[in-house]
């Protein structure tokens, strides 16, 4: 408690120090960019580094001091968004990530940062906007499709999500999230032949890929192959031996097995 | 002379009986000062002072107990229960020892001597409903729900309401495939707590057991609202989801956890 104190104050002398510094710096300059910019951007540095360090209350008040200075730079809205998720101020995150996005229309971490954070809150409507926003920024980028993806299965829009997908494994044939994302999207068409195929090869591309063994096993017992999706959900186990899916799986493929007490198990230990 | 004696008796008796008092108000100082560090969770620096005060005293059981929680608290579970076993050498009433000695077997996934243990527990009060509990949930842990049964009717003799036996009974009739008995016995759960998400995910499994695909999709959907950051109901209407063959619900509900 005590050294939290120290480190408190002695962030508190640093901030104190470097603020007077830069005021001096300030008057210094007489070219470049605006004196309020600099010190937006010094601010923001400053604030970065407190919140690699979990600082995060005094990571939001350079935040704030960088906006101060320049309220249209965008990156200190993004960070200071960061910042307050960190403090689980979900709203106040949401909203600095408006502000970034205005402040920088082209930002893609922005928009990906507010995509995110409208998924958090369920809105996947406005998820899905923020996600066609990134797609369109840098399609190039297999990543962001994944997202867009995502966002959309979560709505229950499968084709649309299909076609995003197709465009991240058009960029990246080995890239085993959205082949896996695709293979839900053949499990919500009831093809279960088609997802157990494209499972497969996500699996062939990392063996270890437990969300691809529990789809595995979401896809046998969609086929009544109830003792297959017991080995499936088995071997997403061997991975990792206490995720949920995995356990809950295996513990409805047992209970339509009639194997109950093995179902009441995991039931105990979920 | 005789009176000489006497003095010098008298005078090594209350030297004696000084230094055993000293000695056991150090161990108490001691012990105070080790659970000054464990609350700090300071749990290393409190083993020394528990260990200074066993020295002072090597009967003062507290000291064996507090020492033994610390190691509990550093997963050194096998030293835990060497020195639960010494505190219970000391007394072997010792409820808190006792306590102790089932949750270490229980973090070593060693369920029989923790049913042990817990049974040992309920011996020493068998009018405390926890501890008949307690019993019961080693007693499945371990796999005997037959055994668990008869230790949760020992709590439910106590309190007919309490619903954590309920709610552990009602899942060693699921797990001896009594289906419609542990049916009964979650919404027996539910009509005394009907907050108790556990009971009402336990219902849905039940009936999802008895192949009512539809009804358990309710059941789910219901446990859900209970705690919507919980995530086991959900998965569990996944699946009754893909059972009844609405696989866009399923991977939508899926997609989403």
């Amino acid at each position: 408690m005590r050294f939290i104190s120290i480190s408190a104050l002695a962030v508190g002398f640093c901030l104190a120090a470097v603020c007077s510094l830069w005021g001096a710096a300030a008057a210094a300059s007489v070219s470049g960019p605006s004196p309020g910019q600099d010190a937006a951007i010094y601010m923001d540095r400053l604030g970065t580094k407190l919140s690699s360090a979990a600082e995060h209350a005094l990571a939001l008040e350079c935040f704030n001091e960088s906006i101060e200075h320049n309220s249209s730079y965008a990156d200190a809205w993004l960070h200071r968004a960061n910042s307050e998720k960190a403090l689980k101020n979900y709203n106040a995150s949401r909203q600095s990530l408006q502000r970034a996005v205005q402040a920088d229309g082209r930002s893609a971490a922005a928009w990906s940062a507010l995509a995110d954070s409208f998924t958090l809150e369920k809105d996947y409507e406005n998820a899905s906007a923020a996600a066609s926003t990134l797609t369109e920024i840098d399609p190039g980028n297999k990543a962001h499709w994944l997202k867009k993806a995502s966002i959309e299965q979560m709505r229950g829009d499968f084709e649309a999500a299909g076609e995003d997908l197709d465009r991240a494994i058009g960029i990246d044939p080995k890239y085993k999230e959205a082949i896996y994302r695709k293979a839900l999207c053949a499990l919500s068409a009831s093809d279960s032949h088609a997802a157990l195929q494209l499972l497969d090869q996500a699996i062939a591309i990392d063996p270890k890929y437990k969300q691809a063994h529990a789809a595995r096993g979401m896809a046998l017992q969609a086929q009544g192959d109830y003792e297959g999706a017991v080995r499936a959900f088995d071997r997403a186990l061997q991975i990792d031996a206490k995720w949920a899916p995995a356990l809950s799986g295996k513990m409805n493929a047992l209970l339509a097995l009639g194997r109950d007490r093995e179902a009441a198990d995991i039931l105990l230990r979920l | 002379m005789k009176q000489a004696v006497l003095t010098t008796f008298n005078t090594l008796l209350v030297i004696v009986l000084f230094i055993t008092i000293s000695q056991g108000e150090e161990a108490d100082y001691y012990d105070w000062k080790g659970l000054k560090s464990y609350a700090a969770k300071d749990y290393s620096d409190s083993i020394i002072y528990f260990d200074m005060s066993i020295k002072q005293d090597p009967g003062y059981i507290d000291a064996w107990i507090h020492k033994a929680d610390a190691q509990r608290s550093l997963k050194d579970y096998n030293g835990s229960i060497d020195t639960y076993k010494k505190a219970l050498q000391i007394d072997s009433q010792s409820k808190a020892a006792w306590s102790g000695l089932i949750e270490a077997y229980a973090a070593l996934d060693i369920y029989s001597l923790a049913a042990e243990a817990a049974q040992n527990l309920r011996q020493i009060d068998p009018t405390r409903k926890d501890y008949w509990l307690r019993e019961g949930n080693m007693r499945q842990m371990q796999g005997d729900y037959q055994a668990a049964l008869q230790s949760y009717q020992g709590a439910l003799e106590i309190d007919s309401q309490y619903r954590d036996a309920l709610y552990r009974k009602g899942i060693s009739l699921l797990a001896l495939g009594q289906r419609q008995e542990a049916e009964g016995i979650f919404d027996q759960v539910l009509d005394i707590d009907p907050g108790y998400r556990q009971a009402a995910n336990a219902k849905g499994v039940t009936v999802q057991s008895q192949g009512e695909y539809e009804e358990a999709v309710e059941l789910f959907e219901n446990a859900s609202q209970m705690d919507p950051s919980w995530s086991q109901p959900r998965l569990n209407q996944v699946s009754c989801l893909i059972s009844l063959q609405r696989m866009q619900e399923a991977m939508t509900a899926y997609a989403a956890i």
